[in-house]
């Protein structure tokens, strides 16, 4: 009976249903076939107000939409335009810096695509790139920079990691910074990939100007100091994340609505309902996922999964294998937030025991679920590209394959090269 | 009648967030100046704050349901004829909606236990008060899916999905 139910709760999960409803369901079921009163469900939810750094999840998405309704994608692909558009396939290289960027405060939720992409695929097909390959790039950049912060599904993973008893300790600080190199090397690859794809075809580039750097920067003044500011003080210990979190939304929305005049007073309750729909569909998937891990850790789940997968698994290397295996495909299917909040409490243990640093776990996770957004047949950027640029999404998904390739190659350097992870881990 | 009152029912929502967001980031910005430059700070604010990360959650993840904008995974309806599909899409709203009941139901029990209770979360504020919000949601949560069984979207949005 209990098998039935959780049978068809995945059912309708996969039809549509609300994943935080799904999850929920599947652990009333349990809790409900195990004798235990249900009540137990609202103290489950209610341990969300006890998961450290929560408010920094409303700050920091709050902080995305301010730069998402602003033009500061407009300033940061000119500044990266003036700076880098006299390479060869500079174009293509200022689009992976811009949208990494701009991904890393806005979260993969697909307004990359819609605000850079809608400047960026134009120019580019005008600079003379072919346009399969603008499609692709621009679609593969929208989930670019999940691993540089402050991008939410880091800082989520963080949230989830800290409040677990680990063997290693993890500070956030570790986390936030052990996506740098990877994520560096992701773009490196996709920039010598857009070079080297652009052979026999010189499109054309932007003359270097000393006079558009000036003015370019000038005009981008104010928001080039936040991520130095931002990352500074992480680093250098002079802000905690969740105070961060609070001088980059009171800078912002000095910047934006002050300063530049982007954004106007009145649009600001629009502006804070949809972060805070946002927020409240992330957080009421972590709380019903509270309530699941306590149904799981009640019937020895986790226990179970560990002696499964350490009896079945032998070497560190097969389990990161069966790992990447595993979280491609539920990064093709699951939204990433969800997979964080379910999967991350299974599998930190267990890769503990392989002697896998949280850390690096949380880089590979991450890098996994960015390639799912473009995986067929229902990553998010496809559709979003496919309605974006009325582009059929066969055409899209064609036009993504080779920026694929490149990203699993990166994924494979990512999950067996640790130190690039841990360089600044001590 | 009943659009007037979704109407004004959507502009409370909206300013509820507003003020929600404001009080976060007020509370949070007057912590870090009293902690950094007076090295002092109020015994309430973390209590509060938590409290408040609580209601944006779970009044945001209401206001999702009103348009079904709910994180979901959805593979297979996309696919579907759209006649199908808003078949499907009503079945699976009505089990959205029983299950947000039986949530609701349980955790105003909890709600009541803790009255009982009266223990104290921050100033004069009792925990069963914060909480109340978590039965509040699933019970508005489950009518709202009613409803959109009752007439499901002909079309999905792409980009608010997430």
């Amino acid at each position: 009976m209990l098998l039935a139910i959780v049978i068809s709760l995945i059912l309708l999960a996969l039809l549509g249903m609300p994943l935080f409803i799904a999850i929920l369901g599947i652990a009333m079921a349990g809790f409900y076939f195990a004798d235990i009163d249900l009540m137990v469900i609202a103290i489950d939810l209610y341990r969300i107000v006890q998961t450290p750094l929560l408010e920094a999840i409303p700050l920091f998405t709050f902080a995305g939409y301010l730069l998402s309704a602003s033009h500061s994608s407009q300033r940061l692909v000119r500044v990266t335009q003036s700076l880098l558009g006299w390479l060869p396939g500079g174009l293509a290289i200022v689009a992976l810096i811009a949208c990494a960027l701009f991904t890393a405060f806005t979260g993969a939720s697909g307004v990359t695509i819609v605000a850079l992409g809608a400047l960026l695929y134009p120019a580019l097909k005008q600079a003379g790139y072919p346009q399969r390959f603008s499609l692709g790039l621009v679609t593969s950049s929208g989930s670019l920079g999940l691993l540089f912060p402050p991008s939410l599904p880091l800082i989520l993973f963080g949230v989830i990691a800290l409040q677990m008893e680990m063997p290693v300790a993890m500070k956030i600080e570790d986390l936030l910074v052990a996506g740098l190199l990877p994520g560096l090397l992701m773009i490196a690859l996709l920039a010598l990939w857009s070079i080297w794809g652009q052979r026999g075809n010189t499109p054309s580039t932007q003359a270097f100007s000393l006079t558009e750097v000036k003015e370019s920067v000038k005009d981008a003044k104010w928001e080039i100091p936040l991520p130095l500011i931002l990352l500074g003080g992480i680093y250098s210990g002079f802000f905690a994340l969740s105070e961060a979190a609070v001088v980059t939304v009171i800078y912002l929305l000095i910047v934006e609505v002050l300063i530049y005049k982007d954004i106007k007073p009145k649009q600001i309750p629009e502006l804070v309902t949809e972060a805070m729909v946002m927020v409240g569909g992330i957080l009421i998937i972590l709380a019903s996922s509270l309530v699941l891990t306590s149904y799981f850790i009640e019937i020895e789940a986790p226990t179970a999964l560990f002696d499964w997968v350490t009896k079945h698994i032998e070497s560190p290397l097969s389990f990161l294998m069966m790992l990447n295996i595993f979280l491609l495909i539920l990064g093709a299917f699951l939204d990433i937030f969800s997979a964080i909040v379910i999967m991350v409490p299974l599998l930190l243990p267990i890769a503990a025991s392989f002697g896998i640093h949280p850390v690096h776990l949380g880089v590979i996770f991450l890098a996994n679920m960015q390639i799912g957004y473009m995986t067929p047949p229902v990553g998010m950027n496809l559709f979003i590209a496919s309605y974006r640029f009325g582009k059929p999404i066969t055409e899209i998904y064609r036009s993504t394959v080779g920026f694929m390739l490149i990203l699993l190659m990166a994924l494979i350097i990512i999950t067996y090269w640790p130190q690039l992870s841990l360089v600044f881990v001590d | 009648m009943f659009t007037t009152l979704n109407h004004v029912l959507k502009s409370v929502e909206k300013g509820f967030m507003t003020l929600l967001f404001f009080a976060l980031l007020s509370t949070a910005a007057l912590q870090i100046i009293l902690r950094n430059f007076f090295d002092s700070g109020l015994l309430w604010g973390d209590d509060f704050i938590q409290a408040v990360v609580l209601w944006i959650g779970f009044v945001g993840a209401t206001y999702a349901s009103r348009n079904g904008s709910h994180i979901n995974v959805d593979v297979i309806s996309r696919f579907l004829p759209s006649a199908i599909s808003r078949v499907v899409y009503r079945i699976v709203y009505l089990f959205t909606a029983i299950f947000c009941f039986v949530a609701a139901h349980f955790s105003w029990q909890f709600v009541q236990l803790e009255m009982e209770d009266n223990m104290i979360a921050f100033l004069n504020v009792p925990v069963w008060l914060t909480e109340i919000i978590i039965p509040i949601s699933f019970v508005v949560i489950a009518l709202r899916y009613l409803l959109l069984m009752l007439s499901p979207p002909a079309q999905r949005n792409e980009v608010g999905d997430a």
